[in-house]
């Protein structure tokens, strides 16, 4: 049988803004609160998406830079934040956050030997909507720079331009399992050994009038309460009636060992292994049998067993088939009982992120790892499946050495990542 | 840049166009400063090139249609492409009004 090179990467660097906190450090005080950043829209009717989670962003972010980037590095960024659309200045500022984090603002990677990957795609719609009226005239007064801006490579290329990178670099989409995908597209070139380290940049999901009505009518987002009918439930619970968006961007540093030791950067956890997989459907359903395969390929590649998975950063969106699909996956997987991993919904807290939810969850599971906790499930108080082992109001001390964070998006593209903490 | 910024000079306004020119100017140097805008304003003067002033040739096809649109005409971006100064951009743009 072919052996494959190990599907396996350090993460050196961690970035996140999402509406309940900026920052990583910030967003782990957060998710140990069990902070919701979503708010309900008031008057919402059955038509209506129930509530948003809102990133607090403003294009004065672009003079709230990391303190410690080079005089060089911060005249270009605060540069490109200040020009670039909304969506592309927070992968930026994210990205930077991971970028210093991982120390390669003063002991860089080879720029060759860079690689970045931005996930997620149908970046542009946000600002599409912006420039649009622009055509109304009919006098040609569109810029000339929407050219670029339009596609979801100015991600790419504004990165790329900033940091000074000239490795591989790609965008990578996956609907919802887009973040996942872009992780799992890293840990590949870092494997071929095209590269000493990728940047990953789950990219802010714009919502547009024409993509948010379609979700609605699809049934796939939360709408505002039929009468008599009361608020949304949160996630694996019975109660909730569709996904709540939330906006929100990630940034993780995949690094190889051999990279990570000789700039001599501790590793904060590692990717050991992962699951991808199509579900042979055109359709927003869920498979059971996909969801299970993913965890189990999973652990497998990474050479675990299922008892020694302690945590599972579940997709878990609102969705009712979503969620009881993956609680059955989780149960086939793991069995039931106390032994159990712990399972949260960060989509609870942080809404809905869209294309960037796989690496936001990423971000919130290396620091879950790091720190010993589980986020509560606030809110969650009628399951949707039993045999669970669900956090409750409040954040569980736990001893998390090993864990799985799952995706699925709509077109039957299912992922599953494994973290560790202690990196063999 | 720190000539322009220390000395004294005696009328900076002496050196821009006047009549139905300044207008023009204005509207250039609005839409200078609206794509770069860490551009010091007292820089973009009739002598002084976009290229100069930092814009890359995206900037500078932005700066035109802004103008453009500012002034509301409609000219194809391809006939202000080689322009040297600002001026000339002036001159031009003025031509089509």
């Amino acid at each position: 049988m072919t052996r494959w090179p190990a599907r396996r990467a350090l993460v050196t660097g961690t970035g996140v803004r999402t509406a309940v906190a900026t920052g990583t450090a910030r967003f782990a005080a957060a998710l140990r609160e069990g902070r919701c950043g979503i708010v309900l829209t008031e008057g919402a009717g059955p038509g209506d998406p129930a509530g948003l989670a809102r990133l607090p962003d403003s294009a004065e972010d672009a003079d709230r830079l990391p303190a410690e980037l080079p005089a060089e590095l911060r005249r270009r960024a605060r540069r490109a934040a200040v020009r670039a659309p909304r969506e592309v200045r927070a992968a930026l500022l994210t990205a930077l956050e991971a970028w210093c984090g991982a120390g390669l603002h003063h002991t860089p990677v080879p720029e060759d030997r860079m690689a970045l990957v931005v996930a997620g795609h149908n970046l542009t719609g946000g600002y599409a909507e912006q420039v649009r009226p622009r055509t109304a005239s009919g006098r040609g007064h569109v810029p000339a720079s929407a050219a670029l801006r339009l596609l979801d490579t100015d991600h790419l290329g504004t990165l790329s331009e900033v940091l000074g990178t000239t490795g591989p670099g790609c965008t990578v989409g996956g609907a919802s399992a887009s973040g996942t995908v872009g992780l799992v597209s890293a840990v590949r070139m870092l494997a071929m050994g095209e590269a000493d380290a990728c940047l990953v940049v789950g990219a802010l999901s714009p919502l547009p009038p024409l993509e948010r009505q379609a979700l609605v009518n699809l049934g796939a987002m939360a709408t505002g309460a039929a009468p008599g009918a009361g608020p949304p439930g949160p996630p694996l619970d019975r109660r909730a009636r569709g996904f709540l968006p939330g906006e929100g961007c990630a940034a993780l540093v995949l690094e190889s060992p051999r990279s990570a030791a000789r700039r001599r950067v501790p590793p904060l956890a590692a990717i050991e292994g992962y699951g991808l997989r199509l579900g042979a459907t055109a359709l927003a359903r869920p498979e059971e049998r996909i969801a299970a395969a993913v965890m189990t390929e999973a652990l497998r590649t990474a050479g675990r067993k299922p008892a020694e998975v302690r945590y599972v950063s579940a997709h878990a969106t609102g969705t009712p088939l979503g969620d009881s699909t993956e609680a059955a996956a989780l149960r086939r997987v793991f069995g039931e009982g106390a032994d159990t991993p712990w399972v949260n919904a960060t989509k609870s807290l942080t809404g809905h992120c869209l294309h960037a939810a796989g690496v936001v969850e990423a971000v919130a599971t290396v620091v879950q790892m790091r720190e010993g906790f589980v986020h509560p499930n606030p809110g969650l108080t009628r399951p949707v499946a039993t045999g669970l082992r669900l956090s409750g109001p409040v954040a569980e001390s736990a001893d998390l050495p090993c864990a799985l964070s799952n995706s699925f998006g709509f077109g039957g593209i299912a992922g599953s990542l494994l973290f560790s903490r202690d990196p063999r | 840049m720190s000539e322009h910024t220390t000395e004294p000079t005696a009328e900076p306004t002496a050196l821009r166009p006047s009549g139905p020119e300044a207008e023009v100017f204005e509207a250039v140097r609005r839409s200078i400063l609206e794509v770069v805008p860490e551009v010091p304003a007292d820089e973009i003067t009739p002598e002084a090139s976009m290229v100069d002033l930092g814009c890359n040739s995206v900037d500078r096809a932005d700066v035109v249609t802004l103008v453009l649109e500012d002034l509301d005409l409609s000219v194809p971006v391809a006939e202000f492409q080689g322009l040297p100064t600002i001026g000339a951009l002036v001159a031009t743009l003025s031509r089509h009004r």
